[in-house]
C-alpha cells in the first residue's frame, strides 16, 4: 500500500514538472508576429522605424479624454516586445530614424490654450526636432516657433504661427534634414526644409520657407535626398473650386545648399490636378527605379474611395502610365486592379495610406471597409504586392471585427514586412505591430 | 392463447420435472461412485447432461464425478473431455486441495484456467494542463496556464500474459476524452499611472479519441487484490476543439465572451507516453479497478502556422499562446469481465 502511495506521488508532482509555463518556455523560433501596445486609453499608432540592432522604434499617440495627446516612443525587441518606453507630454511624434548611437524624431509640440480669445490661439503647435540615445534620453531638443504681429479688429496683436514637424532623413553631407510644414494665421499652410548639424540641433545650418505657395499643403511624413542633393516629398494640395476641397499630389523637388532656393514649387510634378475626385497622397518611398507613392482617390466628399499607386522615375518625373487604381473587393474576388476607364468604380471604400519598396516591387498597404462580400468587419488591413512595373503579384487581408488602420509600412532586413497602426475595438485603440514574412504571411 | 398458456405451463413443469429427476439421479450417482460401481455411472449421468435437465451447480457436480470417475477407469481422454466441459460450465472452477483427490488436482492443472482476456468499461476523472514547448506573446503582459477538469470513458480490455511473463498484462483501450485546460493574458500597460489592466481568461475544451495501450507489471497479488504499474502510449486523435473566451478593462468597454472553433488550428493526432498505478479487486466474475495515470503528450498540439491564424482571437481578444503540448492526470475507476477459454495445455 505504502507503494501506492509513492507512486501516485510521484506520478502527480511528475504533472506539475513536466509542465512548463510561458515564462519558463522559450520564444517561439518565427519570423511573424503581432503585437500591440495598449491602455485603459487610447493609443494610436503613428510610425515604426526598423532599428540597428535588429529590433524596432514606434511612435505613437496617447489621446487624453480632455483632447490633449502625448507621445509615446516604445522600443522593442526583434519579436515586438517592449524594452523601454519615453512619453514626451503634449505632442506627437510622426517621423524617427534611427542611427547606430541615437534616434532623430521630428513631430509636434501641442498646447492648448483654452483660455485665449482668439480662435487660432485656442491650439498652438510647434515643430518639434529631438535627439534620443539608445536608452530613451532626449539628448538634444530643438523646438521651431515664431510670433508674428497682426492686426485685428483694428488692433495689432503678436500670434503663434503653428509649425509642424512633418519627416526627417540625413542629406548627402550627414546633416539632418527635416521637413515641415507652417501656418500664419489667416494664411496657407506652407512648407519648409531646415538642416541641422547632429552635434548641435539649437540652430539650423539652413531654414528654407516655401512662402510663395497659394494653396493649402499637407506634407506626407517621408522625405528622402537624391544622390544630386536634391530633396524630395511628397504633399497633398487642397484646391478649392465652386465651394468644394478637392486635394491633388504634388511632387517637391528642391536643390539643397543652392544659392538662391526657389521658394515656389513651381517646378514640381504634381498629379491629379485635372480629375475632379481627390487624389490625397499619403506616402512616398524611394525604389531601386526612382520613387513610388499611395494614396486615396475619391470623390470629394470622400465617398467611393479606391487606392491609387503611382510611380515615378529617378529623376522624379511621373512615369506615364503608371498609374494603378486599385478597389479592394474586386481585387480580392476577381484578382484585379482596376483599369483607367473603371478606376472610379468602387465596391469597397479603400485608403491608401503606406508603401514599402522591396528589391522585387512594391508592397501597398491600404484598408478596405468589410462589405457583405469580403473582410472580417470594420476596417482590415489591405496588403497588395505589386512588381516593379506595377504588376498584381499577390493580396492579402488582416484583421478581425473592429478596425486595423495601418500607418507604416516598412521592409526588414528578413525581407519580412513591418506593418504598423492601431487597431480598434470598441471604441479603444491601441498600436498595433505586425510582422510578416516576404509574402505578407503570419504563419511562420 | 389459453392453448398457449397450457404450453408454457406444460413445458416448465416438464423442466422442473426433469431437473428433480436428474437431480436424483445426480445423488444416485455419487452413492454408486461412493460404493466404486464406477462402471454405471456414466451411462447413468451422461442423459442427464443433455439440455438444461441439472442446475448449474448439478451440471458442475456432474462434470467434476464423471472426470474422477474416467480418471479412476483409466480413460483419459474421457476424463480430459469431462474436465473440459467442466472448466467451460464453470470457468472460475478451484480444486479444494483438502478433499479432492490428488489426480483431478493434478489432471486440473493440466488445463489453461486462467483468463484470455477482460473486457470492461472505464470511467476517469481528468485534469489536463498545458506544456508550454515555446511562447509566443500578443502583449507586454503575463500568460498564465492552470489545469482544467474533464472526463474520459471508454473500453477497456485486459490481456493477461502466462509463463514466464504473468507477471504482465496488456492493456489496450479505447477511450473518448473530453478534456479542458484555461490560460489567461494579463496586460497591465503603466499601473502607475493609473491604467487598468486588460484580463483575457480563455478555456480550451477538447475531445480525443485515444486509444492507448499499456502494459501493466503485476506488483503485488493477493488473494483477491492485486497491485499494479504499467507504463504504454496512446495514439490520439482530436475530434474538435473549441476556446471560449472574453476580455475584460476596469474602466473600458471590454470584448464579450465568445467561443471559437480551434479545430481546423490544431494537430489533429497525437501520441502521448502513459504511466500508471492501480489497484484491482476480484469481484464477482471480474475486477474491480482504480487507477491513477499520467499521460505526457508527446507532440505539439498546434503549430508555428497556427498562432496567429484566427483573426478573432488575435485582433479582437488579443489572446495568443504560443505551441503547448497537453498533460493529463486522470483517476479512474473501472471494471472488466474476465473472459475465458479453457483448453488442455500441451505440456506442463
Amino acid at each position: 500500500m505504502l507503494r501506492s502511495r509513492v507512486i501516485v506521488a510521484i506520478l502527480c508532482a511528475g504533472l506539475m514538472a513536466s509542465c512548463t509555463t510561458f515564462e519558463d518556455a522559450p520564444p517561439t523560433n518565427r519570423v511573424s508576429f503581432v503585437h500591440f501596445y495598449s491602455s485603459s486609453i487610447p493609443f494610436v499608432g503613428r510610425t515604426a522605424e526598423v532599428d540597428t540592432d535588429g529590433g524596432f522604434i514606434l511612435s505613437g499617440e496617447i489621446r487624453h479624454s480632455n483632447g490633449s495627446t502625448d507621445a509615446l516612443i516604445i522600443k522593442t525587441d526583434a519579436r515586438g516586445r517592449k524594452e523601454w518606453e519615453r512619453i514626451i507630454p503634449g505632442g506627437v511624434i510622426k517621423d524617427i530614424k534611427a542611427t547606430e548611437s541615437h534616434y532623430i524624431v521630428t513631430g509636434d509640440s501641442i498646447a492648448l490654450n483654452p483660455e485665449s480669445s482668439q480662435v487660432h490661439e485656442l491650439v498652438n503647435s510647434y515643430a518639434r526636432l529631438m535627439i534620443l540615445d539608445k536608452k530613451g534620453t532626449i539628448t538634444a531638443s530643438r523646438i521651431t516657433k515664431k510670433l508674428v504681429q497682426q492686426v485685428e479688429s483694428g488692433n495689432s496683436a503678436w500670434v503663434n504661427v503653428d509649425y509642424y514637424g512633418d519627416a526627417v532623413t540625413f542629406d548627402n553631407n550627414g546633416n539632418i534634414l527635416m521637413l515641415g510644414s507652417y501656418r500664419v494665421p489667416g494664411e496657407n499652410m506652407r512648407a519648409y526644409l531646415a538642416v541641422f548639424d547632429p552635434s548641435d540641433i539649437t540652430d539650423s545650418l539652413e531654414h528654407i520657407s516655401y512662402t510663395q505657395l497659394d494653396h493649402d499643403y499637407v506634407n506626407c511624413n517621408s522625405i528622402h535626398v537624391t544622390p544630386s542633393s536634391k530633396a524630395v516629398w511628397a504633399s497633398r494640395i487642397y484646391s478649392a473650386n465652386q465651394n468644394l476641397s478637392r486635394q491633388y499630389t504634388l511632387f517637391p523637388f528642391v536643390p539643397l545648399h543652392g544659392p538662391t532656393p526657389p521658394l515656389s514649387f513651381d517646378a514640381a510634378p504634381s498629379f491629379g490636378g485635372n480629375d475632379n475626385r481627390s487624389h490625397a497622397v499619403q506616402d512616398i518611398q524611394r525604389s531601386p527605379l526612382g520613387f513610388a507613392a499611395i494614396g486615396t482617390y475619391a470623390e470629394t466628399n470622400g465617398q467611393n474611395a479606391n487606392i491609387y499607386f503611382i510611380r515615378l522615375d529617378a529623376g522624379y518625373t511621373v512615369i506615364p502610365g503608371s498609374v494603378r487604381y486599385i478597389d479592394g473587393q474586386q481585387l480580392l474576388l476577381n484578382n484585379r486592379l482596376l483599369a483607367n476607364e473603371t478606376k472610379t468604380s468602387s465596391d469597397s471604400q479603400d485608403e491608401g495610406l503606406a508603401l514599402a519598396a522591396t528589391d522585387d516591387g512594391y508592397v501597398l498597404a491600404g484598408s478596405i471597409t468589410s462589405t457583405p462580400m469580403i473582410g472580417n468587419g470594420g476596417k482590415d488591413i489591405l496588403l497588395i504586392k505589386l512588381d516593379p512595373f506595377g504588376n498584381l503579384i499577390w493580396k492579402k487581408i488582416l484583421g478581425g471585427s473592429g478596425d486595423e488602420v495601418v500607418s507604416s509600412i516598412k521592409e526588414t532586413s528578413d525581407k519580412g514586412l513591418l506593418i504598423f497602426g492601431t487597431n480598434t475595438i470598441n471604441g479603444l485603440s491601441s498600436m498595433m505591430l505586425i510582422k510578416t514574412d516576404a509574402l505578407g504571411n503570419l504563419d511562420k | 392463447m389459453i392453448r398457449s398458456l397450457l404450453l408454457t405451463f406444460i413445458l416448465i413443469g416438464s423442466v422442473v420435472s426433469a431437473q428433480a429427476q436428474c437431480a436424483q439421479t445426480l445423488r444416485l450417482a455419487q452413492s454408486i461412485y461412493e460404493q466404486g460401481r464406477l462402471q454405471d455411472i456414466p451411462p447413468l449421468l451422461l442423459p442427464c447432461l443433455v439440455g438444461d435437465q441439472l442446475s448449474h451447480d448439478g451440471k458442475v457436480a456432474a462434470y467434476k464425478l464423471l472426470t474422477l470417475t474416467y480418471l479412476y477407469l483409466e480413460e483419459p481422454a474421457k476424463a480430459d473431455e469431462m474436465m473440459l466441459l467442466l472448466l467451460r460450465t464453470e470457468t472460475e472452477f478451484k480444486e479444494n486441495e483438502v478433499v479432492d483427490p490428488a489426480e483431478f488436482i493434478a489432471l486440473l492443472r493440466t488445463f489453461r484456467r486462467e483468463p484470455v482476456f477482460r473486457l470492461g468499461l472505464k470511467t476517469s476523472a481528468v485534469a489536463t494542463e498545458r506544456s508550454v514547448v515555446s511562447a509566443d506573446y500578443i502583449d507586454d503582459g503575463t500568460n498564465r496556464g492552470s489545469h482544467g477538469f474533464g472526463f474520459v470513458a471508454g473500453l477497456s480490455g485486459e490481456i493477461p500474459f502466462t509463463g514466464k511473463l504473468d507477471a504482465f498484462t496488456l492493456n489496450p483501450e479505447f477511450m473518448l476524452q473530453i478534456v479542458a485546460f484555461n490560460g489567461q493574458n494579463e496586460y497591465d500597460q503603466s499601473a502607475e499611472r493609473g491604467d487598468t489592466a486588460r484580463v483575457t481568461p480563455a478555456t480550451e475544451r477538447q475531445v480525443w479519441v485515444s486509444l492507448p495501450v499499456s502494459l501493466q507489471y503485476n506488483l503485488y497479488s493477493g488473494q483477491i487484490t492485486h497491485y499494479y504499474a504499467s507504463l504504454g502510449l496512446s495514439a490520439d486523435y482530436l475530434m474538435s476543439s473549441r476556446m471560449t473566451l472574453s476580455s475584460t478593462r476596469e474602466g473600458s468597454s471590454g470584448i464579450e465572451e465568445g467561443t471559437r472553433s480551434l479545430t481546423h488550428m490544431r494537430n489533429r493526432f497525437n501520441s502521448g507516453a502513459l504511466a500508471s498505478a492501480g489497484v484491482k479487486r476480484k469481484i464477482g466474475k471480474g475486477l474491480l479497478i482504480a487507477e491513477v495515470r499520467f499521460k505526457m503528450g508527446l507532440f505539439p498540439v498546434s503549430s508555428r502556422a497556427h498562432t496567429y491564424a484566427d483573426p478573432a482571437l488575435v485582433f479582437d481578444y488579443k489572446y495568443v499562446e504560443g505551441i503547448n503540448r497537453i498533460n493529463s492526470l486522470m483517476f479512474s475507476v473501472g471494471y472488466v469481465i474476465n473472459r475465458y477459454n479453457p483448453k488442455k495445455l500441451a505440456s506442463r
